[in-house]
Order: structure tokens, then C-alpha cells, then sequence
């Protein structure tokens, strides 16, 4: 009995003692994961598809305290109507890495949304989603927009990629923001 | 919860007792008087009672429901002297330590006797007991607010579910936990993750307050926790406990089932708990995504041997929990603080046990091999054990991929492995001197996998190994203890160079002398003493070294700072205990200079970052001083009534700024009313408790330094009631509480989740436990 007892308690203490150095290997992130580097608005005059206009954020260290790398001014006419494209890119890859698609092809929990920021906010100008998901009835996904503008103003609009997954009802103020950046809008 | 009804709920139990009449109680340890271990096993039994009792594996007993105030106490245990002692019970709280002289251990074969887990040092700092298996309303709780009935102990929390406790203002990895006189090695870093225990598999909680770096090493700095079971004591039957608990808020069930069996030297027991709840509610709505899902069990294998005895024990405890989704707020403070002026967050409310995205996994298993050999005048205690902590943090969204399906790993990962020996050798007495020297030595590594852009916390491994003594001279009414350790850490990071991206592995190391000295003196039996002078010490974490990103949790921005150097605590702790007759009141003051104390503070900077602007907080070291006191009041009136008043205070500030620190607990009282059924036949044991809970608002906080200000006071009501009954020959036990009666609104300053949303409202429990 006694010696039973002790062998048990032996194998346990062993079992104890087993020990392996994990800790330096670092694991790298995993491959395939995207990072949303880069937000670019596009936006085209109605009346002159020449006159196009490009603004990007660009943060190329994404999720870290470092302020972002880019941020243009997106300079806009006064009295004019735009269609405005949105895209998000991972440029920490090469190829640059287009988020856009994973997002179109899941439209019906993605929701972008354009809201007067917190800051000076832009006020001489209204932004409305024209593209449509899949849900029923349709809602808007906010990849494409009709810009329009009026007097000459200077300020600050918000920019949301909302992830909405079965709760998407077409507001902004529900889910998680995926994105969550201002852009300086000047229209002169 | 009630936090005052210990003293009669504990006389409704089986125990030992029959007659369940009287209210008043007593507590103790019995040690050794050759070696100071502690004596398991021993009967003590109250003279012309049918009263008695056994001593736990760490010497604690108890006899509940003593009628008279002066008792004549024996004391039996083969291989020990008898004890008669006389002893006067003035109050319905008295503790004692009482000592048994060792005959000589050959004498007799089938002595039992426990494992001296530590012997009893730091006498001379106030402790209390909390007798778990005799605590029917504290089951079924987290450790959090189990320990918060304690003066003294507040609580941190972070939302209903991650609860964690505060000892004299400090919390996290100044508080040490002994699990099975294991030192708890979790992820316990981050104000959002609560210790990874199991409260059922303990029978005994005790709280030690105050610098017990000493004995248990660095890291003590406030205060040191001890969860122990029972001893397996021999018995023809299996004996079996089980509890089957509800919770109105949150719907949730626990049951929990332990069985032992202990033969003539060999103890076995096997212990399982599972919970399962869904939303909480607030008074107004529902937490959205705050369930939760924890597994939990445990085995125990004893081996009492003439000189040798051996414990293994195997646990593991696994918790998965939601993140309310009302608290990712990725925007700026002025959202927050719209959040937090907003009568209702922006999430879902509805009740559902659907856990979302946005949830937590923590795993936590121990293994542990113990032993105590004795020689004829001194004992050798060695400690073997290893701990592997897995987190698992999945983000409310699934990361965006270019192929790969990453939806189902976790975006942050950590495993943490400890292995640690403890060796103890309690030394033979010479003359009224006693003493313990121990070796202390343990390793971890910690693991790190994520999905992000940067690690959260970098790998890193470190050794830690320490030295002790301490001695002690027990005199006729005055213990004085003393005693000194020498520590040494070495801590290698391994990381990644953020712009290189080659490998680094910076390395650093702390050496650190650690002292105390104490006394307990015994005025008269009514009204004894305890002043302890102590220093500890802890080294900063990796955690508040080199974490710099984004908490999901709390949707803050936390930057380390690797400059950090050590922090050094001295401190002075007294207390004053006083009983007569019907009343009793402890005191307990304490002044805590914490030179470098290192503290998460926000910066009102923001970090500018894709999913939004984030509130950067940085981890920052400063001296602070630390004051502060804890007082217990209890009155017996006649006929089964009774009172008592709790309340503890704590200020502290910091002596670079001369400003208030940041996040310390407000003032806390607590008065309770309690009524015991005697003498009423069918009504026999019934208990009622009545408790107003009050905190006040910290007024001292620095303005403008935090995103909102501490919220105001609030007091809460609570309702218990409790009723032992026979079922055939078991004896059960049947508990109903009302938290927050009358379902008010408030929010609290030590959770991080006040930002965005109230406390979570009333809560009906009922509880029943079976003794088989």
C-alpha cells in the first residue's frame, strides 16, 4: 500500500517538472489576415467625369499610438453634385491588399456611414448612399455616395465602416465600427 | 449580498452541534507548541455540551452556538498532550490560537494528522476566516464578492462578470493568492481579468492584510489570500456536499458536487461546479452579450503516514465569458462620454445565453504535490506544483481576409506557464523561540499568438528565487515575530524589433531585501493588540513593461512604459480587537508608503488609429502614500437579535503631484440587522438578515484627469433568509437573498464599465445545499 502511495505521488511530481521554452519563438500573425491601412474617397463631378478629386487616411502602422501617415484635405467645388466611391486597402502587403471586395461580398453586415464629426464638422454639404446589399428590403452599403454641395465651408466629416452582422437595419448608430477616421473636407 | 450574517448562519449548520439555540461562536487555530504546525484533526469539545468540533488541515476549527459566555474547552488527539483550558466568550466572534504539546510520535500507530501547508507565520497581521462550507449565501460567488464582506476588501471590477478583490486600495498583482498554498500565477495583469478559481473547491478562505512579502514573496504587497480545503478525515461513509444555486439576474444555474472518502490513511476527493448564465440586467435594460459558461473540478489524494504525509492535487477551471457590446465604443471620448450620459447603451436589449462575438476564454489548470516530513523535533514541508493559464480574447468583429479563414481564432492569445518549489523547514524551539526557513523558487513563460498588426504583450521568461526566515518568541501574553528575505528576479523578453523586426531580447533583474517585524499582545482576555512593520516588493510586470495597443474591453488605448523600475512598500498595520458580553468591535489603521508605485493613469491623449481615436492611458510610477482603516462593530441584543456595522476608508495620494491617486476605492459602511429563530419548534434555525450597504462618492480625484467624473453615492438594500431542515437523516439547507431590493439605478466607481452603463439591478437567489 505505502509503497503503491508513494509511486503514485512520484509520477505526479514528475509530471510536474516537464517543462518546455515556448516562449522564444515568436509567433508571427496569421498569414492572411488584413489590415485596413488605407481609406481613399473618390469622388467624380456629375456634370465633368474629368474634374475627379482623391483623399486618402493613410495609417501604415495600423492599431498603434503613431499618428497616421496621410491625411488629405478632399477639396470639393461649392454647388456641385459628386459621386463619391470609398475604398479600403491593406498596403502593409504586396500586392496592396483590396478590403473593399471582402466587404461588397459581404454587404448585408456592412454598413458605411457618413456622420458630422465630433470636431468642426462640414456642414455646406450632404452625403447619401446609392449602391444596395442583398438584404429585403434592400438597404445601403455606402461604398458608393452622391456628394452634394453648396456654400464654401471647411470642416471635418466622420467616416464609419460598420459591422452589423443580422442586425443591419440601415442606421448608423447599432454595431461594431471596423473603421472609424475624419476626413477634412474644404469646398471653395 | 448580506455581508454581517456569518455568525448565524454558520449556527444553522450540521456540524457538529444538536441544539441550535444560542448565537455565540468560537474560532481558532491549534498549532504545535514544539514546531508551530498546524494541528489537524484534534476533537475539541465544549465541556457539559454535547458541542465538538475537529480541526481542519490547517489547525482551524470552530464551535458554533455556544450558549455560555465561559466555556471549558478539551482538547484530544492521540500522539498530543490532552488540553483543558478554560475560556470566556464575551462576544459572538471569538478567535484564539491555542497550542498542543507533541508526546512522543513513535508512541502511537494510528495517529493522524494533517499536511502543515506553512506554518502559522505573520501572527502578528490582522486576518480573517471566512468558513466557506459554512457560508450557504456567499456560494455560488466569485472570489471578488465572496472576500468583500471582509472589512478592509472592496472590489474591482470590470462589468458583472469579471470581479476581483481590492485589499487596503490595491488590487492586481499586489494581491497574492494562495491556492492550495499554491501562489495563483494567472493572467491577473489587466484590471478586466478576475483570478481563475473555483471559490467551491475551497472550505476556508482566509485574508491576510498587509505587507506579507516576508513569507510569500514579492508581489504581497497588499494583502495575501489563502483558499484551503478541508482535511480528508477518515469515516466509514462517502461524504457528500451538494449545492444547486439560481440567480433571477442573468437566469443562471450552478451546481456544484464534491465526495470524499478517507480511510485510516488515505484521503480521496473529487470536486466538479458548472455555471451558466445569460444577459444581466441593469434596473433599466439588459447587458447585452454578459453570459457566461465556466467548468470547473478538481481531485485531492492524501496519504497520512506516522511521520510523512503527501497531498496531490489536480484542478481545472475553464470560463468562457461575453463582452458587453455596449462598451465597444472604437470612437472618441466625447462618445464615451455621451455613452455615459446616455440612459441606455446603443447595444441590443433583450435577455439571451447566446454568447456573441466579442467574448473571452480562460482556462486554468494546477497540478500539485506537497509533502511534510517530521522529525522528532522539526518538520520539513517541500511544494511541487505547475500552472498553465490559457486566454483566449476574440474581438467583436471577424478580421478581414485575402483567403484564409480566420473567424474562428482568437485575435489575442496568451499562455502562461509556472512551475514552482517551495521548501520549508520549521526549525526544533529553543527555549520560547520558534522559526521557519524556506526556499522559494519559481519560473514562467508566457506565450503570445494575435491576429493584430503587433503583439499586446511581448514572450518572456523569468526566474524568481527567495530566502527566508522568520522567528518568533511566544511569551505569556505577547507574541513578537520577526523576520528577513532576500529575492532575486530575472526576467528575459523576447520580442520582435517594431521597425527592424529583428529578434531582441532585452534582460532585467531585481534584487530585493524584504523585512518585518510584530507584535500581538493580550491586554486582558477582553481586548488584545496587533502592530506589524513591514516591507514587500514587486517588480513591474511585462504587461505594465511593454503592453502598447488597443484593450478591446475597455476601448482604451494602454501604453507601457520600460522604464519601469521595481516598487518598494513600507508599511505599518495595527488593530485592536475588544469583546464584552453582548459587544465587540475590532479596529485595524494602516499607513502604506509605496516608493515608485506604478499605476495605469489616463493621459487625456488620444491615439489616432483606423477603428477610431482611443483615450491613450500610460502606465506611470509615482510615491504614494497610502492611509487608511477598517472597523467591525457587532451588538447581541435579546431573543435572537443582532447588529453590526462594517465600514472601511482609504486615502491615497500622490507625493510628486501632491494630488489624490487615481482609481481608489470610496468609503464603504455597512449595517446589518440579523434575527435568529430559537425556541420556535418548526421556526427552529430560521434566519433573517436585513443590510444597508452604503458608498460614498470619491470626492478625491484629480479633475479633468479622467474621461467623466467618479459617480455619485448610492446605498443598496439586501434581504436573507436561511433555513436548515432534515431530509431523512441529511441535512440540507435552504438560503433565499434579494441583492439591490429595491432595484436601484447606480453606477460604480472601481468598474471600468461605468463608463457606459449602470450596475447590474436586483437579483433573487435561491440556494440549497445537501450534506450526504
Amino acid at each position: 500500500m505505502k509503497k503503491n502511495t508513494i509511486i503514485i505521488f512520484a509520477s505526479l511530481g514528475l509530471l510536474l517538472v516537464a517543462c518546455n521554452k515556448d516562449e522564444k519563438v515568436i509567433t508571427p500573425a496569421a498569414p492572411g489576415n488584413e489590415f485596413i491601412t488605407t481609406i481613399v474617397i473618390k469622388a467624380v463631378n456629375q456634370s465633368n467625369l474629368a474634374d475627379t478629386v482623391t483623399a486618402i487616411w493613410k495609417d501604415l502602422t495600423p492599431g498603434d499610438a503613431t499618428p497616421p501617415t496621410q491625411t488629405d484635405t478632399l477639396k470639393l467645388k461649392i454647388n456641385t453634385i459628386y459621386n463619391a466611391s470609398i475604398f479600403f486597402l491593406d498596403e502593409t502587403q504586396s500586392p496592396i491588399g483590396d478590403i473593399t471586395e471582402d466587404i461588397l461580398a459581404r454587404a448585408n453586415y456592412h454598413l458605411v456611414c457618413f456622420q458630422p464629426s465630433l470636431f468642426t464638422a462640414v456642414s455646406a454639404f450632404s452625403i447619401t448612399a446609392t449602391d444596395l446589399d442583398g438584404n429585403t428590403p434592400a438597404l445601403p452599403i455606402g461604398l458608393q455616395n452622391k456628394i452634394t454641395t453648396l456654400n464654401a465651408d471647411f470642416g471635418n466629416i466622420n467616416l464609419q465602416l460598420l459591422h452589423q452582422p443580422n442586425i443591419k437595419d440601415g442606421s448608423c448608430g447599432i454595431g461594431s465600427a471596423d473603421v472609424n477616421v475624419d476626413f477634412k473636407v474644404s469646398i471653395q | 449580498m448580506y455581508k454581517k450574517t456569518s455568525l448565524f448562519l454558520i449556527g444553522f449548520l450540521y456540524c457538529y452541534s444538536i441544539t441550535l439555540s444560542c448565537g455565540l461562536k468560537l474560532a481558532g487555530k491549534l498549532l504545535c507548541i514544539n514546531d508551530n504546525a498546524a494541528i489537524a484533526g484534534a476533537v475539541i469539545h465544549v465541556e457539559g455540551t454535547n458541542k465538538s468540533c475537529i480541526s481542519n488541515m490547517h489547525g482551524y476549527f470552530q464551535l458554533d452556538s455556544i450558549c455560555t459566555s465561559s466555556i471549558q474547552l478539551h482538547i484530544d488527539l492521540v500522539g498530543y498532550v490532552h488540553v483543558d483550558t478554560s475560556i470566556y466568550l464575551t462576544d459572538s466572534n471569538t478567535n484564539i490560537i491555542l497550542y498542543m504539546e507533541s508526546k512522543d510520535l513513535h508512541a502511537d500507530e494510528i495517529h493522524i494528522d494533517g499536511i502543515a501547508v506553512h506554518p502559522s507565520e505573520l501572527q502578528t497581521l490582522s486576518s480573517e476566516v471566512i468558513p466557506m462550507a459554512e457560508r450557504l449565501d456567499l456560494s455560488g460567488k466569485s472570489l471578488g464578492e465572496i472576500t468583500k464582506i471582509v472589512p478592509g476588501v472592496t472590489t474591482l471590477s470590470t462589468g458583472g462578470n469579471v470581479v476581483k478583490p481590492v485589499i487596503h486600495g490595491l488590487h492586481s498583482n499586489r494581491i497574492l493568492i494562495l491556492n492550495n498554498g499554491v501562489r495563483q500565477e494567472g493572467q491577473q495583469w489587466g484590471s478586466e481579468h478576475a483570478p481563475e478559481i473555483d471559490p467551491f473547491t475551497a472550505s476556508q478562505i482566509t485574508i491576510l492584510k498587509g505587507a506579507a512579502s516576508l513569507v510569500y514573496g514579492a508581489d504581497a504587497v497588499g494583502g495575501v489570500i489563502l483558499l484551503e480545503p478541508n482535511a480528508i478525515l477518515p469515516d466509514k461513509m462517502v461524504k457528500g456536499d451538494y449545492h444547486l444555486i439560481g440567480n433571477s439576474n442573468g437566469r443562471s444555474i450552478t451546481n456544484a458536487l464534491a465526495l470524499e472518502k478517507g480511510w485510516k490513511k488515505i484521503g480521496v476527493r473529487v470536486q466538479t461546479s458548472q455555471k451558466r448564465g445569460g444577459n444581466l440586467k441593469t434596473p433599466k435594460y439588459y447587458l447585452d452579450n454578459t453570459g457566461t459558461c465556466e467548468i470547473n473540478a478538481s481531485a485531492q489524494l492524501t496519504y497520512s503516514g506516522n511521520r510523512l504525509q503527501l497531498n496531490g492535487y489536480l484542478s481545472t477551471y475553464n470560463n468562457k465569458y461575453g463582452i458587453f457590446s455596449g462598451s465597444n465604443i472604437g470612437g472618441d471620448s466625447t462618445e464615451l462620454i455621451a455613452a455615459a450620459l446616455k440612459n441606455k447603451p446603443g447595444s441590443k436589449n433583450e435577455f439571451d445565453y447566446t454568447i456573441n462575438r466579442g467574448y473571452q476564454t480562460v482556462g486554468h489548470t494546477l497540478s500539485m504535490i506537497e509533502g511534510n516530513y517530521k522529525l522528532p523535533k522539526s518538520e520539513i514541508n517541500f511544494k511541487l506544483s505547475r500552472q498553465l493559464d490559457e486566454r483566449q480574447e476574440y474581438d467583436f468583429n471577424i478580421p478581414y481576409t485575402n483567403g484564409a479563414d480566420l473567424s474562428n481564432l482568437p485575435g489575442l492569445s496568451f499562455k502562461l506557464k509556472t512551475h514552482q518549489l517551495n521548501i520549508t523547514y520549521n526549525h526544533p524551539s529553543f527555549g520560547l523561540w520558534s522559526g521557519t526557513i524556506g526556499f522559494d523558487f519559481f519560473t514562467q513563460g508566457n506565450i503570445f499568438k494575435g491576429l493584430g498588426y503587433r503583439t499586446l504583450i511581448p514572450n518572456f521568461r523569468n526566474y524568481n528565487g527567495g530566502i527566508f526566515i522568520i522567528e518568533k518568541i511566544a511569551l505569556n501574553k505577547t507574541i513578537v515575530e520577526m523576520g528577513a528575505r532576500i529575492d532575486r528576479r530575472i526576467q528575459t523578453i523576447y520580442r520582435l524589433n517594431p521597425t527592424t523586426l529583428q529578434l531582441e531580447t532585452p534582460q532585467q533583474e531585481w534584487n530585493n531585501l524584504s523585512g518585518a517585524i510584530g507584535v500581538n499582545h493580550t491586554f486582558t482576555p477582553r481586548l488584545s493588540g496587533n502592530i506589524n512593520l513591514g516591507t514587500a516588493w514587486r517588480a513591474p510586470n511585462a504587461y505594465e513593461l511593454f503592453v502598447d495597443g488597443i484593450h478591446g474591453a475597455t476601448s482604451t488605448y494602454e501604453k507601457g512604459d520600460s522604464t519601469l523600475e521595481h516598487e518598494k512598500s513600507l508599511q505599518l498595520n495595527a488593530g485592536i480587537q475588544f469583546q464584552q458580553h453582548h459587544l465587540s468591535f475590532k479596529l485595524g489603521a494602516y499607513v502604506n508608503y509605496i516608493d515608485r508605485f506604478i499605476y495605469l493613469e489616463p493621459s487625456r491623449q488620444y491615439a489616432v488609429t483606423y477603428q477610431g481615436v482611443f483615450r491613450v492611458f500610460n502606465f506611470n510610477q509615482q510615491a504614494t502614500l497610502f492611509i487608511g482603516g477598517d472597523m467591525e462593530l457587532s451588538y447581541q441584543f435579546e431573543n435572537g437579535w443582532s447588529s453590526s456595522l462594517k465600514g472601511n476608508i482609504v486615502r491615497a495620494q500622490n507625493l510628486i503631484t501632491d494630488l489624490p491617486a487615481w482609481q481608489i476605492p470610496p468609503a464603504n459602511f455597512r449595517w446589518g440587522i440579523n434575527k435568529s429563530f430559537t425556541n420556535f419548534q418548526k421556526l427552529e434555525g430560521l434566519l433573517i438578515t436585513l443590510e444597508f450597504d452604503y458608498t460614498s462618492m470619491q470626492k478625491r480625484f484629480v479633475k479633468n484627469l479622467d474621461y467623466i467624473n467618479p459617480p455619485p453615492s448610492y446605498s443598496l438594500t439586501n434581504v436573507g433568509l436561511s433555513y436548515p431542515f432534515k431530509v431523512k437523516k441529511y441535512t440540507c439547507n435552504l438560503a433565499l437573498t434579494v441583492e439591490n431590493l429595491f432595484n436601484r439605478s447606480y453606477r460604480n466607481y472601481m468598474n471600468f464599465f461605468r463608463y457606459y452603463a449602470d450596475e447590474i439591478g436586483r437579483n433573487i437567489s435561491l440556494k440549497l445545499n445537501f450534506k450526504i
